[in-house]
């Protein structure tokens, strides 16, 4: 296969590594800032799909961005307010919201399950007849992607300097702490999960423009492979590092991500074993650095059993 | 990118050139499937369309590798099986059942890559062709639409007395929406009431079995629904106990328990998508002009297993379908198709 395949493939990997790395950012906030696990991300990641193909198909493709990222956000504070506010426990008004978001999709698309872009205006039509003529005419979907994904990073980035977005990691790392300063930790979670699911809202926005249709399921899962992206960026940009670093290590991973899954498909493997791929991907991800942390006290332990032995 | 491939081509003429012109080899041909998912129906299409294209490879004197994936209903994976396609240069894409379809058109919108689609229930509702008659793009193939009025015919056919129907499909299943619109349509005509339950996944289709049962419906009429189809194994018996015969839009459903299963011959329709991507490769039709062929060939498959549990004797029930289908067969229930 010529390298023009191999960049073609690499390519599609990094388009995907980009819209699923916009939901991996989301959870770098929620997961990693918050220290929130929140399981409505599936479902959030289908509504600003169908709120992105639907403000696409009446002819806004450019107000599809913002109407997903509204959505995804009040998505995120129904969940914020049902863990603060109400006394449902973090993982369960996940899973509720995200339980509820798929009946919200169903009456959002009039009871259809799948919906055609095909002959709507996209962002990325948009983007591919501004570039015609131009050297990146064949670029265009890269770009947008690469400009949403950079954007978003450098928000979050620059939003985490702030105070509120201090208080928010605050708030991740020692709620008690934060109470005590007079910040109210039910505020910072609730901002901190609206703006994670905006992004997120977003992502699904992107992934149905890119692939030009909806489908009411197309959210599931996600959730485990932002995880996963998540993890595998930690490899690379760990918790000691920088927050603009550990951001683009989250990019990075998402695009790991989906470079393993194009090598396991190149080497004929069925795609139902992908799933154990990942699985396999999240447990190296983990245990790498710690067996590698473990070396020098296996080495350690080695020596002293030899010198015991000669003794 | 496009430097380095004038680059390569120019080479490999040279070399060609060289070597001198290379004996006239067997030409050829590669075929990328993608499944949507793993189901009894679906699965029976890519079978029979592998079959046919092999036959079909050596009757005619080529050789067509095939490349044959399963997305497992995940958008993204769906995505780099057909970057993967692409990668290798398919000469012809096929995508069994609509999402993947709709994919396919999506990522070969730059690309001449022509795609056969197979088993979408309704490619003018979502897009993938301008006309049955003339698809005018790259895009064409086989479709599944059901004949719901025929269906409907035959549980009065069994049961003239029947007033209650149940409607149990899944709401999120495209495949559904307008099959069951007909069948609504049909039954206010005839002044018969009915009940729409909904399941989105197997626990809720049980769920909605037991409601059925509890309402004590006449019958139950279920469209090409794929959730229903997971749950069928599940529910089948629950009917058969309740003695409420489950009329369904698919031969597979009878094969997993249900009363009767109507509709389209799943192995015809690979075989004949099969001969609509072989026309394009190897007779150089052009996809634009191809019309997309449906399958309306009524064939009402009973399991008699079921027919037994339920009270409803097979010769009498078959005599009484004659009428509406081209053809009345039994089967007895089993996971898969042999």
């Amino acid at each position: 296969m010529s390298i023009d395949k191999w960049l073609g493939l690499g390519q599609t990997a990094l388009e995907l590594g980009l819209v699923n790395g916009l939901t991996v950012l989301a959870l770098f906030l929620s997961y990693s800032m918050l220290n929130v696990c929140d399981l409505s991300t599936d479902g959030c990641f289908t509504l600003g799909a169908a709120v992105g193909t639907l403000t696409a198909l009446a002819g806004y493709p450019l107000l599809s961005l913002p109407a997903a990222m509204l959505a995804g956000s009040v998505s995120g504070f129904v969940t914020a307010a049902l863990q603060t506010r109400m006394g449902v426990q973090s993982l369960l008004a996940g899973i509720v919201v995200n339980t509820a978001i798929y009946s919200l999709n169903m009456a959002l698309t009039g009871n259809r399950s799948t919906l055609s872009l095909i002959k709507a205006p996209t962002v990325f039509s948009m983007a591919r007849d501004a570039l015609k003529g131009t050297p990146l005419a064949g670029q265009y979907a890269l770009l947008v992607l690469l400009a949403a994904a950079a954007l978003a990073a450098v928000f979050l980035c620059l939003f985490l300097r702030t105070r509120l977005g201090l208080a928010i990691r605050a708030t991740g790392s020692n709620a008690d702490m934060v109470r005590s300063s007079s910040i109210n930790p039910a505020f910072t979670t609730t901002v901190g999960l609206c703006l994670s699911n905006a992004l997120t809202g977003l992502s699904g926005c992107l992934m149905a423009q890119q692939q030009k249709s909806f489908d009411v399921n197309m959210g599931q899962g996600m959730v485990t492979v932002a995880l996963a992206s998540l993890l595998i960026g930690g490899v690379f940009f760990g918790k000691n590092r920088s927050i603009p670093l550990r951001a683009a290590g989250t990019l990075l991973g998402a695009f790991l991500f989906r470079l393993v899954y194009m090598l396991a498909l190149r080497l004929n493997m069925p795609a139902f074993m992908l799933k154990a791929v990942s699985a396999a991907i999240v447990v190296i991800a983990i245990s790498g650095p710690y067996l590698k942390s473990q070396i020098p006290v296996l080495i350690r332990r080695g020596r002293a059993a030899g010198k015991g032995g000669t003794a | 990118m496009k430097k380095i491939t004038a680059i390569l081509t120019v080479l490999a003429l040279a070399l060609a050139a060289l070597c001198g012109t290379a004996a006239a080899e067997e030409k050829t041909y590669t075929i990328g499937i993608c499944n949507y998912v793993d189901h009894a129906s679906l699965n029976q299409i890519v079978a029979s369309l592998k079959e046919r294209l092999s036959a079909v490879a050596e009757e005619r004197g080529v050789t067509i590798r095939i490349l044959d994936d399963n997305a497992n209903a995940d958008g993204s994976v769906m995505q780099q099986i057909i970057s993967n396609f692409i990668a290798e240069e398919v000469d012809l894409m096929v995508g069994v059942a609509t999402p993947v379809a709709m994919t396919m058109q999506g990522m070969t919108e730059d690309q001449p890559i022509p795609v056969v689609f197979a088993a979408v229930s309704d490619p003018l509702a979502v897009e993938l062709v301008s006309s049955l008659e003339e698809p005018g793009a790259n895009i064409t193939g086989t479709s599944d639409y059901l004949n719901t009025d025929a269906i409907i015919e035959l549980i009065f056919a069994a049961n003239p007395a029947a007033k209650n129907i149940a409607l149990l499909y899944d709401a999120g299943q495209d495949a559904s929406a307008t099959p069951i619109a007909a069948a609504k349509a049909l039954l206010e005509a005839k002044g018969v009431s009915y009940r729409e339950y909904n399941g989105s996944n197997q626990q809720e289709v049980i769920l909605a079995a037991d409601a059925i049962i509890a309402d004590g419906a006449d019958a139950v009429f279920t469209p090409t629904d794929n959730t229903i189809m997971d749950a069928e194994l599940a529910i089948a018996e629950k009917f058969a106990e309740a003695k409420i015969p489950h009329y369904a839009g698919a031969d597979s459903f009878a094969l997993n328990g249900a009363f009767l299963g109507f509709g389209v011959d799943y192995a015809e329709l690979g075989r004949a998508t099969a001969d609509t991507a072989a026309a394009i490769l190897l007779d150089g039709a052009d996809p634009a002009k191809t019309p997309v062929r449906m399958f309306d060939n009524g064939i009402a498959t009973i399991n008699t297993d079921t027919a037994a549990a339920v009270g409803i004797d097979y010769e009498t029930a078959a005599a009484a379908f004659a009428p509406f289908c081209t053809l009345v067969q039994p089967i007895a229930t089993a996971e898969n198709f042999e």
